[in-house]
């Protein structure tokens, strides 16, 4: 499965750019699924910030990984930096080395612009609808400033699913419901 | 918290500001798009300097390195923060970016 889908230069494009890409997926585990989100939204992130173009955003999945790309026509190449902890930007590409399998950036060659994309494997214990996809290998690029550690097809392991009951958390700030523009 | 299919995302601010602790909950979505707003409502809710300060992430849907940016300014106007409830993959972020002394969490 592999769909795309090119969004305008608005900040706004970074969340429609993420649900799209969480529909397009369909089911995954929890831990995919939050991973893919943020790395998604810091590529469209970037893009937004420093591209002047729409970005086309690409997602392809099959029963072992998830790949997503996001191409856009700005001709600055992404860097990944290791900002202080004072400094307040500078993060998404570290976030995505950190969260995803592999990662890298693919130059365009005679015309400006860039993809920027990441693979994360899915881990075999997901209850994942079997379907056959054609992987084809032959389509996709194979060079490009490779930022990634892990091996294709590696799984990391993942931390243990989150817990969200939220309802049965922590002390409520219903005593003042108030949103705090308003008493600011 | 609807979110409006072709705009912003959705975030709000809640806070027991007569707490110690002071308690703000933050909720929905925080990416790019809304940024300003949540910074601009999280200065509200940080007035008058408090000392220490909780931000409680139960109900905090989605946060990326945008969002990370406004929680540091926001640790710069308090002496003490500390996160509540902060899903798995938030703790990853703040650990890959070495941000675990200045976004610690709860105990």
């Amino acid at each position: 499965m592999i769909v795309e889908r090119t969004f305008p230069h608005a900040v706004e494009s970074v969340g429609r750019a993420r649900r799209y890409a969480l529909d397009a997926l369909g089911e995954l585990p929890s831990e995919v699924v939050d991973s893919v989100a943020v790395m998604v939204s810091e590529l469209a992130t970037n893009s937004v910030r420093h591209a002047a173009s729409p970005f086309t955003l690409s997602v392809d999945r099959d029963d072992a990984r998830v790949r997503i790309a996001v191409a856009d026509d700005g001709d600055r190449l992404p860097s990944l930096r290791t900002p202080d902890p004072r400094e307040h930007s500078g993060r998404g590409l570290q976030i995505v080395r950190a969260l995803a399998d592999e990662w890298g950036v693919i130059e365009n060659v005679g015309r400006p612009g860039k993809t920027v994309w990441f693979v994360v494997s899915i881990a075999p214990i997901a209850p994942i609808a079997r379907r056959s996809t054609n992987t084809t290998e032959a389509s996709r690029p194979v060079h490009g400033a490779s930022g990634g550690h892990a091996p294709s097809g590696s799984v990391r392991p993942r931390s243990t699913p989150r817990q969200r009951d939220a309802q049965e958390r922590g002390p409520s700030c219903r005593a003042r419901l108030l949103k705090a523009r308003h008493f600011g | 918290m609807a979110e409006l299919e072709e705009g912003a995302s959705d975030a709000s601010i809640e806070c027991a500001d007569d707490s110690d602790p002071r308690l703000i909950r933050i909720r929905g979505e925080v990416d790019m798009s809304n940024v300003v707003t949540v910074e601009s409502d999280l200065t509200g809710a940080l007035a008058g300097r408090p000392p220490r300060v909780v931000f409680d992430l139960s109900e905090l849907q989605f946060i990326d390195s945008s969002g990370i940016a406004v929680l540091l300014r926001a640790a710069e106007k308090t002496d003490s923060l500390r996160l509540r409830n902060p899903s798995s993959v938030v703790q990853r972020i703040i650990e890959a970016t070495g941000l675990t002394d200045v976004l610690p969490t709860e105990p």
